[in-house]
Protein backbone atom coordinates (compact mmCIF):
# COMPACT_ATOMS: atom_id res chain seq x y z
CA UNK A 1 0.00 0.00 0.00
CA UNK A 2 2.84 2.24 1.17
CA UNK A 3 5.00 1.43 -1.82
CA UNK A 4 1.72 2.00 -4.14
CA UNK A 5 1.39 5.53 -2.85
CA UNK A 6 5.23 6.03 -3.26
CA UNK A 7 4.89 5.39 -6.98
CA UNK A 8 1.39 7.24 -7.25
CA UNK A 9 3.58 10.68 -5.94
CA UNK A 10 6.42 9.84 -8.24
CA UNK A 11 4.93 9.54 -10.96
CA UNK A 12 2.45 12.89 -10.12
CA UNK A 13 5.59 14.85 -9.87
CA UNK A 14 7.06 13.34 -12.90
CA UNK A 15 3.99 14.09 -14.93
CA UNK A 16 3.96 17.51 -13.16
CA UNK A 17 7.28 18.50 -14.53
CA UNK A 18 6.57 17.43 -17.58
CA UNK A 19 2.73 18.65 -18.44
CA UNK A 20 4.07 21.15 -20.58
CA UNK A 21 5.57 18.38 -22.89
CA UNK A 22 1.93 16.04 -22.89
CA UNK A 23 0.51 19.76 -23.52
CA UNK A 24 1.95 20.55 -26.11
CA UNK A 25 1.51 16.74 -28.22
CA UNK A 26 -2.22 17.26 -27.67
CA UNK A 27 -2.52 20.80 -28.76
CA UNK A 28 -0.65 19.75 -31.88
CA UNK A 29 -2.43 16.26 -32.20
CA UNK A 30 -6.19 16.75 -31.75
CA UNK A 31 -8.26 20.26 -32.52
CA UNK A 32 -11.16 20.17 -30.30
CA UNK A 33 -11.56 20.30 -26.48
CA UNK A 34 -12.98 17.54 -25.81
CA UNK A 35 -10.73 15.27 -27.90
CA UNK A 36 -7.92 16.90 -26.11
CA UNK A 37 -9.15 15.85 -23.21
CA UNK A 38 -9.99 12.38 -23.91
CA UNK A 39 -6.30 11.98 -25.81
CA UNK A 40 -4.78 13.62 -22.44
CA UNK A 41 -6.19 10.72 -20.48
CA UNK A 42 -4.99 8.10 -22.96
CA UNK A 43 -1.73 9.13 -22.65
CA UNK A 44 -1.61 9.71 -18.89
CA UNK A 45 -3.15 6.08 -18.30
CA UNK A 46 -0.42 4.50 -20.87
CA UNK A 47 1.99 6.09 -18.99
CA UNK A 48 0.70 5.14 -15.64
CA UNK A 49 0.18 1.62 -17.20
CA UNK A 50 4.14 1.86 -18.52
CA UNK A 51 5.83 3.63 -15.63
CA UNK A 52 6.71 0.31 -13.48
CA UNK A 53 8.77 -0.64 -16.55
CA UNK A 54 10.40 2.57 -16.68
CA UNK A 55 13.62 1.61 -15.00
CA UNK A 56 15.90 5.42 -15.78
CA UNK A 57 17.47 3.77 -18.57
CA UNK A 58 16.35 6.41 -21.08
CA UNK A 59 15.87 10.19 -20.18
CA UNK A 60 12.06 10.38 -17.93
CA UNK A 61 11.25 13.05 -20.91
CA UNK A 62 12.45 10.74 -23.74
CA UNK A 63 10.17 7.93 -22.06
CA UNK A 64 7.30 10.42 -22.28
CA UNK A 65 7.61 10.98 -25.55
CA UNK A 66 7.86 7.86 -27.10
CA UNK A 67 4.84 6.46 -25.08
CA UNK A 68 2.60 10.20 -25.51
CA UNK A 69 3.85 10.36 -29.40
CA UNK A 70 2.84 6.51 -30.06
CA UNK A 71 -0.60 6.93 -28.61
CA UNK A 72 -0.80 10.24 -30.50
CA UNK A 73 -0.46 8.52 -33.48
CA UNK A 74 -2.15 5.70 -33.12
CA UNK A 75 -5.39 8.22 -32.08
CA UNK A 76 -5.07 10.06 -35.34
CA UNK A 77 -4.94 6.85 -37.41
CA UNK A 78 -7.77 5.29 -35.36
CA UNK A 79 -9.99 8.82 -36.07
CA UNK A 80 -8.66 8.84 -39.91
CA UNK A 81 -10.42 5.14 -40.19
CA UNK A 82 -12.96 6.06 -38.86
CA UNK A 83 -13.55 9.25 -41.46
CA UNK A 84 -15.90 11.03 -39.12
CA UNK A 85 -14.90 14.54 -39.48
CA UNK A 86 -16.12 16.53 -36.43
CA UNK A 87 -17.49 20.24 -37.29
CA UNK A 88 -15.28 21.49 -35.10
CA UNK A 89 -12.41 20.55 -36.68
CA UNK A 90 -13.64 22.73 -39.59
CA UNK A 91 -13.36 25.52 -37.42
CA UNK A 92 -9.60 27.62 -37.28
CA UNK A 93 -7.26 26.04 -34.66
CA UNK A 94 -8.28 26.63 -31.23
CA UNK A 95 -5.93 27.47 -28.85
CA UNK A 96 -7.94 28.56 -26.03
CA UNK A 97 -7.98 25.95 -23.26
CA UNK A 98 -4.27 27.06 -22.26
CA UNK A 99 -4.23 30.24 -23.46
CA UNK A 100 -3.53 33.84 -22.00
CA UNK A 101 -2.93 37.50 -23.20
CA UNK A 102 1.00 37.50 -23.60
CA UNK A 103 2.12 39.23 -26.83
CA UNK A 104 3.47 36.09 -28.29
CA UNK A 105 0.21 34.46 -27.96
CA UNK A 106 -0.45 35.21 -31.86
CA UNK A 107 2.85 34.13 -32.64
CA UNK A 108 2.78 30.63 -30.83
CA UNK A 109 -0.90 30.18 -32.35
CA UNK A 110 0.25 30.38 -35.81
CA UNK A 111 3.11 28.06 -34.84
CA UNK A 112 0.78 25.64 -33.77
CA UNK A 113 -1.44 26.24 -36.90
CA UNK A 114 2.41 25.39 -38.71
CA UNK A 115 3.15 22.43 -36.91
CA UNK A 116 -0.14 21.65 -37.78
CA UNK A 117 -0.05 21.71 -41.46
CA UNK A 118 2.44 18.84 -41.23
CA UNK A 119 1.61 14.98 -42.16
CA UNK A 120 2.06 12.96 -38.09
CA UNK A 121 4.95 12.17 -38.50
CA UNK A 122 6.61 15.30 -38.99
CA UNK A 123 4.88 16.51 -36.52
CA UNK A 124 6.42 14.54 -34.16
CA UNK A 125 9.70 14.72 -35.02
CA UNK A 126 9.38 18.90 -35.05
CA UNK A 127 8.36 18.74 -31.62
CA UNK A 128 11.49 16.64 -30.34
CA UNK A 129 13.07 19.22 -32.35
CA UNK A 130 11.83 22.47 -30.72
CA UNK A 131 12.29 20.74 -27.58
CA UNK A 132 15.93 20.61 -28.28
CA UNK A 133 16.15 17.07 -28.73
CA UNK A 134 19.32 15.77 -30.44
CA UNK A 135 18.89 13.80 -33.58
CA UNK A 136 20.17 10.61 -31.96
CA UNK A 137 17.47 11.56 -29.60
CA UNK A 138 15.17 12.05 -32.18
CA UNK A 139 16.16 8.74 -33.94
CA UNK A 140 15.45 6.60 -30.64
CA UNK A 141 12.07 7.93 -30.19
CA UNK A 142 10.52 7.69 -33.62
CA UNK A 143 12.56 4.58 -34.56
CA UNK A 144 14.00 6.25 -37.92
CA UNK A 145 17.48 6.18 -38.65
CA UNK A 146 19.57 9.21 -38.46
CA UNK A 147 20.18 10.15 -41.37
CA UNK A 148 16.46 9.99 -42.15
CA UNK A 149 15.68 12.02 -38.91
CA UNK A 150 18.31 15.11 -40.05
CA UNK A 151 17.41 14.86 -43.73
CA UNK A 152 13.82 15.30 -42.98
CA UNK A 153 14.19 18.13 -40.01
CA UNK A 154 15.73 20.36 -42.80
CA UNK A 155 12.78 19.88 -44.98
CA UNK A 156 10.66 20.62 -42.00
CA UNK A 157 12.48 23.60 -40.52
CA UNK A 158 12.09 25.05 -43.89
CA UNK A 159 8.68 24.48 -44.65
CA UNK A 160 7.81 25.40 -40.73
CA UNK A 161 10.16 28.82 -41.60
CA UNK A 162 8.66 29.46 -45.09
CA UNK A 163 5.05 29.12 -43.04
CA UNK A 164 5.28 31.53 -40.47
CA UNK A 165 7.01 34.18 -42.75
CA UNK A 166 4.35 33.99 -45.32
CA UNK A 167 1.37 33.78 -41.96
CA UNK A 168 3.08 36.39 -40.75
CA UNK A 169 3.29 38.94 -43.67
CA UNK A 170 -0.24 38.16 -44.14
CA UNK A 171 -0.99 39.36 -40.53
CA UNK A 172 -1.62 36.00 -39.75
CA UNK B 1 12.45 34.61 -39.43
CA UNK B 2 15.37 31.51 -37.92
CA UNK B 3 14.45 28.99 -36.70
CA UNK B 4 16.43 29.99 -33.26
CA UNK B 5 13.04 32.93 -32.72
CA UNK B 6 10.95 29.60 -33.62
CA UNK B 7 12.20 27.62 -30.96
CA UNK B 8 12.26 31.15 -28.49
CA UNK B 9 8.42 31.05 -29.10
CA UNK B 10 8.18 27.03 -28.31
CA UNK B 11 10.05 27.74 -25.10
CA UNK B 12 7.93 30.45 -24.17
CA UNK B 13 4.54 28.17 -24.87
CA UNK B 14 6.41 25.82 -22.55
CA UNK B 15 6.43 28.17 -19.26
CA UNK B 16 3.37 29.42 -20.08
CA UNK B 17 1.59 25.91 -19.88
CA UNK B 18 3.01 25.32 -16.80
CA UNK B 19 2.18 28.71 -15.45
CA UNK B 20 -1.38 27.98 -16.67
CA UNK B 21 -1.43 24.65 -15.02
CA UNK B 22 -0.76 25.70 -12.01
CA UNK B 23 -3.15 28.79 -11.20
CA UNK B 24 -6.06 26.57 -12.54
CA UNK B 25 -4.72 24.35 -10.40
CA UNK B 26 -4.12 26.52 -7.35
CA UNK B 27 -7.18 29.01 -7.48
CA UNK B 28 -9.26 25.12 -7.60
CA UNK B 29 -7.56 23.77 -4.55
CA UNK B 30 -8.39 27.13 -2.79
CA UNK B 31 -12.20 26.59 -4.10
CA UNK B 32 -11.84 23.48 -2.27
CA UNK B 33 -10.30 24.53 1.09
CA UNK B 34 -13.24 27.00 1.60
CA UNK B 35 -15.82 24.94 0.99
CA UNK B 36 -14.08 22.20 2.55
CA UNK B 37 -13.00 24.25 5.81
CA UNK B 38 -16.83 25.33 6.31
CA UNK B 39 -17.66 21.53 6.86
CA UNK B 40 -15.07 21.35 9.25
CA UNK B 41 -16.55 24.60 11.32
CA UNK B 42 -19.80 22.99 11.07
CA UNK B 43 -18.86 19.89 12.52
CA UNK B 44 -17.09 21.56 14.81
CA UNK B 45 -19.67 23.62 16.36
CA UNK B 46 -22.02 20.55 16.30
CA UNK B 47 -19.44 18.93 18.55
CA UNK B 48 -19.65 21.59 20.59
CA UNK B 49 -22.85 22.02 21.04
CA UNK B 50 -23.72 18.08 21.69
CA UNK B 51 -20.48 18.39 24.10
CA UNK B 52 -22.39 21.18 26.15
CA UNK B 53 -26.00 20.55 25.43
CA UNK B 54 -25.47 16.28 26.26
CA UNK B 55 -24.23 17.12 29.63
CA UNK B 56 -26.50 19.40 30.58
CA UNK B 57 -29.88 17.88 29.96
CA UNK B 58 -28.35 14.50 31.32
CA UNK B 59 -27.29 16.89 34.96
CA UNK B 60 -30.56 18.78 35.08
CA UNK B 61 -33.36 16.65 33.68
CA UNK B 62 -32.18 13.03 33.51
CA UNK B 63 -30.48 11.89 36.64
CA UNK B 64 -32.53 13.56 38.64
CA UNK B 65 -35.34 11.66 37.48
CA UNK B 66 -33.80 8.23 37.35
CA UNK B 67 -35.70 5.86 39.72
CA UNK B 68 -32.97 3.20 40.65
CA UNK B 69 -34.78 -0.14 41.98
CA UNK B 70 -31.83 -1.96 42.15
CA UNK B 71 -32.83 -4.20 40.03
CA UNK B 72 -30.71 -5.95 36.25
CA UNK B 73 -33.53 -4.89 34.32
CA UNK B 74 -32.81 -1.38 35.65
CA UNK B 75 -29.32 -1.50 34.85
CA UNK B 76 -30.00 -3.17 31.16
CA UNK B 77 -32.37 -0.27 30.67
CA UNK B 78 -29.55 2.65 31.79
CA UNK B 79 -27.26 1.09 29.41
CA UNK B 80 -29.19 0.68 26.64
CA UNK B 81 -30.18 4.84 27.21
CA UNK B 82 -26.64 5.57 27.73
CA UNK B 83 -24.41 3.23 25.64
CA UNK B 84 -25.79 4.85 22.29
CA UNK B 85 -25.37 8.26 23.66
CA UNK B 86 -21.84 7.73 24.26
CA UNK B 87 -21.05 5.63 21.14
CA UNK B 88 -22.88 8.52 18.68
CA UNK B 89 -20.61 11.00 21.00
CA UNK B 90 -17.16 8.60 20.21
CA UNK B 91 -18.38 8.40 16.70
CA UNK B 92 -18.58 12.41 16.12
CA UNK B 93 -15.09 13.11 17.38
CA UNK B 94 -13.91 10.01 15.27
CA UNK B 95 -15.73 11.47 12.41
CA UNK B 96 -14.67 15.09 12.87
CA UNK B 97 -10.30 13.85 13.20
CA UNK B 98 -11.43 11.75 9.82
CA UNK B 99 -12.44 15.75 8.59
CA UNK B 100 -9.25 16.91 9.74
CA UNK B 101 -6.78 14.00 8.12
CA UNK B 102 -8.05 14.44 4.57
CA UNK B 103 -5.47 15.81 2.72
CA UNK B 104 -5.95 17.24 -1.06
CA UNK B 105 -2.59 17.57 -1.75
CA UNK B 106 -1.57 13.71 -1.75
CA UNK B 107 -4.44 13.47 -4.44
CA UNK B 108 -7.67 13.76 -5.37
CA UNK B 109 -8.66 10.31 -6.32
CA UNK B 110 -8.14 9.14 -2.62
CA UNK B 111 -9.44 12.21 -1.22
CA UNK B 112 -12.85 11.32 -3.48
CA UNK B 113 -12.36 7.98 -1.81
CA UNK B 114 -11.85 9.16 1.71
CA UNK B 115 -14.96 11.64 1.32
CA UNK B 116 -17.36 8.75 -0.34
CA UNK B 117 -16.31 6.57 3.10
CA UNK B 118 -17.29 9.42 5.19
CA UNK B 119 -20.24 9.76 3.62
CA UNK B 120 -21.37 6.13 4.20
CA UNK B 121 -20.42 5.66 7.56
CA UNK B 122 -22.50 9.06 8.33
CA UNK B 123 -25.44 7.25 6.44
CA UNK B 124 -24.99 3.92 8.39
CA UNK B 125 -24.52 5.90 12.16
CA UNK B 126 -27.43 7.47 11.20
CA UNK B 127 -29.61 4.21 10.50
CA UNK B 128 -28.49 2.67 13.17
CA UNK B 129 -29.80 5.50 15.33
CA UNK B 130 -33.67 4.88 13.72
CA UNK B 131 -32.82 1.14 14.94
CA UNK B 132 -31.73 2.45 18.19
CA UNK B 133 -34.48 4.33 18.65
CA UNK B 134 -37.24 2.08 20.33
CA UNK B 135 -34.66 0.43 22.78
CA UNK B 136 -34.24 3.99 23.89
CA UNK B 137 -38.11 4.46 24.63
CA UNK B 138 -38.42 1.48 25.93
CA UNK B 139 -35.28 2.28 28.20
CA UNK B 140 -36.93 5.17 28.81
CA UNK B 141 -39.82 3.65 30.37
CA UNK B 142 -37.71 1.24 33.04
CA UNK B 143 -35.50 4.03 33.68
CA UNK B 144 -37.81 7.06 34.60
CA UNK B 145 -39.95 3.91 35.82
CA UNK B 146 -43.24 5.20 33.55
CA UNK B 147 -46.23 3.83 34.27
CA UNK B 148 -47.34 2.72 30.59
CA UNK B 149 -50.53 5.13 29.55
CA UNK B 150 -51.88 6.06 26.52
CA UNK B 151 -50.01 9.57 26.97
CA UNK B 152 -46.68 8.39 27.28
CA UNK B 153 -46.59 5.89 24.79
CA UNK B 154 -48.12 8.83 22.19
CA UNK B 155 -45.79 10.82 23.94
CA UNK B 156 -42.86 8.44 23.23
CA UNK B 157 -44.39 7.16 19.56
CA UNK B 158 -44.10 10.55 18.59
CA UNK B 159 -40.44 11.58 19.16
CA UNK B 160 -39.60 8.01 17.31
CA UNK B 161 -41.91 9.52 14.21
CA UNK B 162 -39.89 13.13 14.32
CA UNK B 163 -36.32 11.10 15.19
CA UNK B 164 -37.26 9.08 12.26
CA UNK B 165 -38.24 11.81 9.77
CA UNK B 166 -34.74 13.69 10.80
CA UNK B 167 -33.09 11.00 9.93
CA UNK B 168 -34.29 10.30 6.60
CA UNK B 169 -34.03 13.51 6.06
CA UNK B 170 -30.56 13.81 6.95
CA UNK B 171 -29.71 10.49 4.47
CA UNK B 172 -31.68 11.69 1.91
CA UNK B 173 -31.00 15.66 1.68
CA UNK B 174 -28.77 17.02 4.40
CA UNK B 175 -25.55 14.47 4.02
CA UNK B 176 -25.46 14.41 -0.03
CA UNK B 177 -25.75 18.19 0.22
CA UNK B 178 -23.39 18.53 2.70
CA UNK B 179 -20.34 17.57 0.08
CA UNK B 180 -21.95 18.52 -3.47
CA UNK B 181 -20.02 21.57 -3.32
CA UNK B 182 -16.83 19.80 -2.21
CA UNK B 183 -17.22 17.11 -4.83
CA UNK B 184 -18.10 19.51 -7.34
CA UNK B 185 -14.56 21.35 -6.51
CA UNK B 186 -13.07 18.26 -6.30
CA UNK B 187 -14.08 17.36 -9.93
CA UNK B 188 -13.34 20.64 -11.31
CA UNK B 189 -9.79 19.25 -10.32
CA UNK B 190 -9.76 16.62 -12.17
CA UNK B 191 -11.04 17.74 -15.25
CA UNK B 192 -8.05 20.96 -14.89
CA UNK B 193 -5.51 17.99 -14.34
CA UNK B 194 -6.74 16.10 -17.60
Amino acid sequence: MRMQETTEKEFLSILEQYISILVKIVNVYVHNSQDRKDLMSDIVFELWKSYPEFRGDAKISTWLYRVALNIALKTKRKRDNNKLLFVEELITFDNTAFSDNSDNKSMINLLYRCIEDLNPINKAIILLYLDDKTNEEIAEITGFSRTNVSTRLSRIREQLKVCMIKNEEYGN
Amino acid sequence: MEIDEIKGYWKEEDKRIIENVKINRDASFQKLRSSFDKIRIRRLLWLVQMCISVPLVFALMVFPRIKNDGSVLFYIALAGFIVPIVLSFIYYIYYYICLLRIDFTVSILNAQKEIHRLQMSDKKVNLLGVIIVPIEAVSIFKIFDLPIKHEAIIMLLLIAVIMTMSVIIKLKVLIPKEYSKVKSCLDEMEENEK
